[in-house]
C-alpha cells in the first residue's frame, strides 16, 4: 500500500488523498516535486555524465565533478586549480536556506527505508544506480589509461618519487607494461613526451596533473602542440612489420576540440613483378654509374688522331697520283680472259655491218671514267663497222653521257646513229616493256621512246649500267619483248657479280664488269689505251688501304672486350 | 575518318594490282588506269619536292640563318641550269660539257669519300669492338678479296688453284645474295603488312 507523507507535518496520507489528514496541507504532484528539489543536485551530476558520453569535453566535465565527488568521499584537500569546494558551502548555504520541514523530511527518509514515496524511491535508486555505474566506468576507463601516462611520465628516478606521494589510491596500481602505442608516439614526438613530463613536473598537482593539463586545455588556459607526423621510415617500419594500422599512428589535429584521434592509416598494397624489379634495379645502377667517376681522356689524343689521319689521307693521295702521272704506262700482263668476255668478244666479233644494235645507257655520271675505260674497246669495234646503232637512255643523264662516249670514240663518220631519248624504266617498272606489244595487260601510254622501239628490228643489244637492279630489269623486260635478241652487258664492278647468273642462265651472252677485267681484255688485244697506268693506279689505291687497314688494325686497337670487362670490373 | 581513308585507298588499290597479276585478261585495263594514276603522282610528286626545296633555300636566306651561304649556291645552280635548259637543247655540246663537267666530278668525289668512308668504319670497327671472331674474319676476308682484286695472283686455266680461286671469289656473292633475298623476303612481308592495315606508312602512326 503506497502512501504520501506530508511535506508539512510529515503525517502518513493515503495515495489517493489530496490534502494531509492532519494539517490540511495540499499533497499535490508540484509540492512533492518542489519538496525534493534539495535532492537534484547529484541528479544533475549524474545527468552531465551521462550526456558527456559523445564528446571529450563534457567528459571533462564530468571527470572534474567525478573529481570532486572523489575527493570529497576520500577527505583529500581539493587542488587549487579547480572549484572542489564549492559543492560543499554551497550545501551549507542550501541547508540554511530550506525549512524546518524539508530538514526534517530529509532526516527521516535517511533514517526511514520507506519515507519517500515508492516512485520517488525507486527514481532515486536508479539515478544513483546509473551515477555509480558511470562513475564507476569512466574511473575505470580514464583512471587506468592516465595511470598508464602518469607511469610513463613517472618513469625517470629523478621524477619518480614526488610524482608517487601525490598519487591517489585509484592511481597506486602499478601497470603490468608499457603499451607498445605508448613507446611509438615517444618514438614519434620526444618534444610532445618531454612537453608532457615538463606539466606534470610543474603542475605538480598531487597525481591528477595530466587531468589538470586536460582541464586546461578545456578552460583554453593551454594550447595544444601540434606532434610532428611520423616519418616515411616509421612507416616503412610499420609496413615492413605486417601491422596495416597501429595506435602508434596517431594524429593530433591542433585544432580547437583538443580531440585526440586515433587514426588508422591503411598502407596500401605495392605489388611489384619481377620485371618492374629488373627494371628499377637497372634504373638504380644507371644511376649510380651516371655518378660514378670516370677516367679523364688525354686531351692530346684527338689532336694525335687528326695528325695521323691526315698523315694517311696525304701518302694514299700522293701515292695514287705518283702511280697516274709518274712514268710511262706499265705493259699489261697478258692473262686468261674470263668465259663471259670472252663470248661477249666473240658477239662484237661476229656482228656484220649491216645489222642493227640496240644501246642503252643506264649508268649514273660519277661511273662515266669506269664505263669508259671498259666499253671503249668493244664499242670502237661495233662502230667501225658502220652497223645501224639505235640509242636509249634509262638514267636522267644518259643522253648526255651517251653523246659524250660516243664522241670520245675513234670512229668513222659514216656511222649512224638513232637516239630514242629517255625513257624511265625504273618507274614503269616490270612489264611496262615486255608487253607492250602482245600482253594482256599493255600500257598504252607509254613514253615515245618506249613505242618506236622495234621489237624484232635490233640484231643485239648492249646494255651499260651500273646498277645490278636496273640492268636485271632490262635483262627480264628484253628478254620478254625480244627473246631472240642476244642481250649483253658492259657493268662496272659493283654490279657485274650480282649479275654473273644471267650469264649463267644464258639470258646473257656475255659480260664484261670491273676495270681488272678491261685491263685483261686490253692486254689481250695488244691496244695502247689510258688504261694501264689508270690500272696501275688503281692497285696502288688497293695497296695502300690493305696497308693502312694493317696498320689501324695492330697499332690503333686501344683495348679489347678482355680490357674493358677488366676495367668495369 | 582522316586515318581510316588513306588505309582504305591503300588496301583497295593493293589488292586490284595483286589481283591483276592473276586474272590479267579481266583486270588489264584497270591496272593501266591506276599505273598511269601512279607515274602522275609521282611527277606531281616531284615537281612539289623541288618547289619545297626551294621554299626552304630561300626562306634560309631571308631568315639570314646558318648555311645561307650553300642556300645561294644551290638557287644560283638551279636557276642557271633551268634557264639554259630552256635556251639551249640537249644537243648542245656547250650545255653537254657544262653539265657533265660538273656533274661527273661531283659524283666522282661522292664515290670516293664513300670508299674512304667504308675504310674508315671498317677500321673503326675493329678498333672498338677489339679483337673479336667478327673482327678477326672481317679483316682476313677484307685482305683475301683486295688482294684477289689486285690481278696478281695467276694461275693456269683449268688448274686446282683456278677452281679454288673462283670459288673463293663467289663467296661475296653468295653474301650479296643472301642480304637481297632478305630484302625481298622483308618487301613482301612490308606490303602484306599494309595491304592487312597492319602498317600505314602513309598515315599518321599506327
Amino acid at each position: 500500500m503506497t502512501k504520501l507523507i506530508c511535506p508539512e507535518c510529515s503525517a502518513e496520507n493515503d495515495s489517493s488523498a489530496e490534502h494531509c489528514c492532519e494539517c490540511g496541507a495540499s499533497l499535490t504532484l508540484e509540492n512533492l516535486i518542489e519538496s525534493s528539489k534539495g535532492e537534484e543536485t547529484d541528479g544533475d551530476a549524474l545527468n552531465r555524465v551521462s550526456t558527456a558520453e559523445t564528446d571529450l569535453p563534457g567528459l571533462l566535465h564530468a571527470l572534474k565533478q567525478d573529481g570532486d565527488v572523489t575527493d570529497e568521499h576520500d577527505g583529500s584537500e581539493p587542488s587549487p586549480a579547480d572549484d572542489a569546494s564549492l559543492p560543499d558551502s554551497e550545501d551549507k548555504e542550501e541547508d540554511r536556506m530550506l525549512p524546518d520541514w524539508l530538514n526534517r523530511i530529509r532526516q527521516r527518509a535517511s533514517e526511514e527505508a520507506d519515507s519517500a514515496g515508492e516512485i520517488i524511491q525507486k527514481l532515486s535508486a536508479a539515478q544513483e544506480n546509473l551515477a555509480k555505474e558511470k562513475r564507476e566506468s569512466h574511473h575505470e576507463d580514464f583512471a587506468s589509461w592516465i595511470q598508464n601516462v602518469r607511469d610513463e611520465a613517472s618513469s625517470s628516478p629523478s621524477e619518480n618519487q614526488p610524482i608517487d606521494e601525490s598519487e591517489p589510491e585509484v592511481n597506486l596500481k602499478k601497470p603490468v607494461e608499457t603499451p607498445e602505442w605508448l613507446n611509438k608516439i615517444r618514438k614519434i614526438s620526444g618534444s610532445a613526451h618531454d612537453d608532457l613530463k615538463k606539466e606534470s613536473s610543474s603542475y605538480d598537482l598531487g597525481g591528477d596533473s595530466l587531468l589538470q593539463w586536460l582541464m586546461d586545455l578545456e578552460d583554453g588556459k593551454e594550447t595544444p602542440e601540434e606532434i610532428p607526423k611520423p616519418s616515411l621510415d616509421d612507416m616503412d617500419y610499420e609496413y615492413e612489420g605486417g601491422e596495416e594500422s597501429t595506435p602508434s599512428e596517431h594524429e593530433f589535429d591542433g585544432g580547437v576540440t583538443q580531440e585526440m584521434r586515433i587514426v588508422k592509416k591503411v598502407v596500401p598494397g605495392l605489388i611489384v613483378t619481377r620485371e618492374e624489379q629488373a627494371q628499377a634495379d637497372q634504373l638504380e645502377a644507371t644511376i649510380v654509374d651516371e655518378g660514378a667517376s670516370r677516367p679523364l681522356r688525354k686531351p692530346g689524343k684527338r689532336t694525335s688522331s687528326w695528325v695521323m689521319r691526315l698523315f694517311f689521307a696525304l701518302l694514299l693521295i700522293g701515292s695514287v697520283s705518283f702511280a697516274l702521272f709518274v712514268g710511262d704506262p706499265p705493259q699489261l700482263q697478258e692473262r686468261a680472259l674470263k668465259d663471259q668476255n670472252q663470248d661477249l668478244l666473240t658477239w662484237a666479233s661476229e656482228i656484220s655491218p649491216s645489222e642493227s644494235l640496240l644501246l642503252i645507257f643506264d649508268y649514273q655520271a660519277g661511273y662515266a671514267q669506269e664505263i669508259m675505260l671498259i666499253a671503249t674497246p668493244v664499242l670502237e669495234s661495233l662502230v667501225n663497222k658502220e652497223i645501224k646503232i639505235t640509242i636509249l637512255s634509262s638514267a636522267v643523264t644518259g643522253k648526255l653521257l651517251a653523246q659524250r662516249l660516243l664522241s670520245a670514240l675513234e670512229m668513222d663518220e659514216t656511222a649512224i646513229f638513232d637516239d630514242l631519248g629517255y625513257f624511265p624504266a625504273a618507274t614503269y617498272g616490270a612489264y611496262g616493256l615486255a608487253n607492250r606489244d602482245q600482253g594482256t595487260w599493255p600500257l598504252v601510254d607509254l613514253p615515245e621512246p618506249a613505242q618506236k622501239l622495234q621489237a624484232k628490228g635490233f640484231d643485239g643489244i648492249l646494255i651499260l649500267s651500273d646498277s645490278d637492279e636496273s640492268a636485271r630489269s632490262w635483262v627480264e623486260q628484253l628478254s620478254a619483248l625480244t627473246p631472240e635478241t642476244p642481250i649483253n652487258l658492259l657493268l662496272t664492278a659493283q654490279a657485274g657479280p650480282l649479275l654473273l647468273p644471267y650469264w649463267e642462265s644464258g639470258q646473257v651472252t656475255g659480260m664484261i664488269s670491273g676495270i681488272s677485267e678491261a685491263a685483261a681484255i686490253e692486254a689481250a688485244g695488244g691496244k695502247e689505251t689510258s688504261l694501264p697506268s689508270r690500272w696501275r693506279a688503281h692497285q696502288t689505291g688497293i695497296v695502300m688501304l690493305m696497308i693502312v687497314m694493317l696498320i689501324g688494325a695492330f697499332f690503333v686497337v686501344e683495348r679489347t672486350p678482355s680490357d674493358e670487362g677488366r676495367k668495369a670490373s | 575518318m582522316k586515318k581510316i581513308l588513306p588505309g582504305i585507298i591503300a588496301l583497295i588499290s593493293g589488292i586490284l594490282i595483286l589481283a591483276g597479276y592473276f586474272f590479267q585478261d579481266r583486270s588489264g585495263g584497270l591496272l593501266v588506269l591506276l599505273i598511269n594514276w601512279g607515274i602522275l603522282l609521282i611527277s606531281v610528286a616531284g615537281l612539289v619536292g623541288i618547289g619545297y626545296l626551294l621554299q626552304m633555300h630561300i626562306h634560309r636566306l631571308f631568315q639570314h640563318k646558318k648555311g645561307r651561304f650553300f642556300s645561294i649556291i644551290l638557287l644560283v645552280s638551279f636557276l642557271i641550269t633551268l634557264i639554259l635548259g630552256f635556251l639551249f637543247s640537249l644537243e648542245s655540246a656547250f650545255f653537254r660539257e657544262l653539265i657533265l663537267n660538273i656533274q661527273i666530278p661531283v659524283e666522282t668525289s661522292l664515290l670516293a669519300l664513300l670508299a674512304v668512308i667504308l675504310f674508315s668504319s671498317s677500321t673503326r670497327l675493329i678498333k672498338t669492338r677489339g679483337w673479336t671472331p667478327l673482327s678477326i674474319g672481317f679483316l682476313c676476308s677484307a685482305m683475301v678479296f683486295l688482294f684477289l682484286d689486285l690481278g696478281f695472283l695467276q694461275t693456269g686455266t683449268g688448274t686446282l688453284a683456278a677452281e679454288l680461286i673462283v670459288l673463293i671469289r663467289r663467296l661475296p656473292l653468295a653474301g650479296a645474295r643472301g642480304i637481297l633475298l632478305g630484302m625481298a623476303l622483308g618487301g613482301l612481308i612490308v606490303g602484306l603488312r599494309v595491304l592487312l592495315l597492319l602498317d600505314r606508312p602513309f598515315g599518321e602512326g599506327k
